[in-house]
């Protein structure tokens, strides 16, 4: 594969927004019955892409993200839920979480650089710090967004696209 | 105590088609994830919470902002009060026993014993494969893990689980204990549970049926189509 993973040392997978919350929504789709929320999937539309994504985090012995992350994801199960059974994506989240062994790790706002948050808005930020912050693990970003992902490359931060993971 | 009228609404009743889109369809919903789940024998039950948790009582399918909808529907159709009963009392005679046989898998030195010599047998093979998810950690959780993946008859664990690769070697060697008679209670509340919702579900499809018959009503709302009448 042309695209830092596992088998080439990383430890540590660090999950951002996008990434986090399709991959949540294509287990409510596919494995809990939620076929009413199957539009709003972008990027993960098989069984095959998820297989592929499932592997890829299942490589990597830490799976990690920021507060930021989660209440960004909040925010996108708060408003499945409106148009879902009450609770069960929450409930799926937190099954989710446990069973990956899923770590959080809080950067403050102040402790980011304020330049990049002006750029970057906090959420990114953290996750930027975060990978900072882990250099020895070799983390590597999961995201969905082409700046990010610019951005983590520019500053010598191994990081990797969804759409790069689950394509054959 | 509210009672029922004998003045039936009129056809097109907006109050009908609350029920039907507000109760009746989010129901059958929420019964069919259920058969789904049950058919393959996963009763979703979580040692942490001690029940089933996506399998639940009926009034939990319907979104609680539609309750006054469902309380409404069943003033004027009291006879569904006992079928949701039977079904919230064989939920909990369901959740009751696997809550039983948890507490004597964990406590019964089997599971513990064959939990902890795959545990070992997997530790080796991390020790030459260090891709493999430190379980170390989960020691003490572990057999509480392993008796909820037993209850839940699970075969195999996606890959990003931490426990997949441990569950893929051990599983074979611990999932025979579902052949202890321990395990009858659980299956007989689970045959139960499945009959009760397949028997509701379609008393409930029937009774759309009727209503959508008798009040001109689509089974689903078609909103483009409904604004132009």
């Amino acid at each position: 594969m042309g695209f830092e993973n596992p088998l080439f040392g990383s430890k540590a997978l660090i999950f951002d927004t996008g990434p986090l919350w399709e991959f949540i929504l294509f287990q409510a789709v596919h494995d809990f019955g939620l076929a009413h929320l199957e539009p709003d999937l972008r990027h993960m539309k098989t069984k095959a892409q998820f297989q592929r994504l499932s592997s890829y985090i299942g490589g990597f012995r830490t799976r990690t993200t920021t507060p930021h992350v989660v209440a960004e994801v909040s925010y996108w199960i708060e408003k499945a839920e409106k148009r879902s059974p009450r609770g069960a994506i929450w409930r799926m989240t937190y099954d989710q979480f446990f069973q990956m062994q899923m770590d959080e790790r809080l950067i403050k706002l102040l402790d980011m650089p304020r330049e990049t948050v002006t750029n970057f808005g906090a959420t990114d930020t953290s996750v930027l710090e975060l990978g900072r912050s882990m250099t020895p693990d070799r983390p590597t970003i999961l995201t969905i967004e082409k700046a990010l992902f610019g951005k983590c490359h520019r500053e010598g931060l191994s990081a990797v696209q969804l759409a790069t993971v689950i394509s054959n | 105590m509210v009672r029922k009228v004998t003045n039936q609404p009129k056809k097109h009743s907006q109050r009908v088609a609350a029920w039907i889109y507000a109760v009746i369809n989010p129901m059958i919903e929420g019964l069919q994830r259920e058969l789904d789940f049950l058919e393959r024998g996963n009763l979703t039950w979580r040692y942490l919470s001690q029940r089933c948790e996506f399998i639940r009582p009926i009034q939990e399918y319907v979104d609680s902002t539609q309750w006054p909808n469902y309380f409404d529907f069943l003033v004027e159709n009291p006879e569904f009060k006992k079928h949701f009963q039977a079904h919230d009392d064989n939920l909990n005679a369901l959740n009751n026993a696997a809550s039983a046989l948890f507490s004597w898998l964990v406590s019964s030195g089997f599971l513990e014993e064959r939990t902890r010599s795959s545990l070992e047998a997997y530790e080796s093979r991390r020790a030459v494969d260090p891709r493999l998810a430190d379980l170390g950690h989960m020691k003490s959780e572990l057999p509480k893990l392993v008796a909820e993946y037993l209850i839940n008859k699970i075969e195999t664990l996606p890959d990003h689980y931490v426990a997949s690769k441990f569950w893929e070697d051990a599983s074979s060697n611990i999932r025979e204990l579902r052949n202890q008679n321990n395990f009858q209670p659980l299956r007989d509340a689970q045959a139960k549970l499945v009959n009760l919702s397949v028997l509701l579900k379609t008393s409930l499809e029937d009774f759309r049926l009727g209503m959508s018959r008798k009040f001109d009503l689509p089974a689903a709302p078609i909103p483009d189509y409904l604004l132009k009448r």
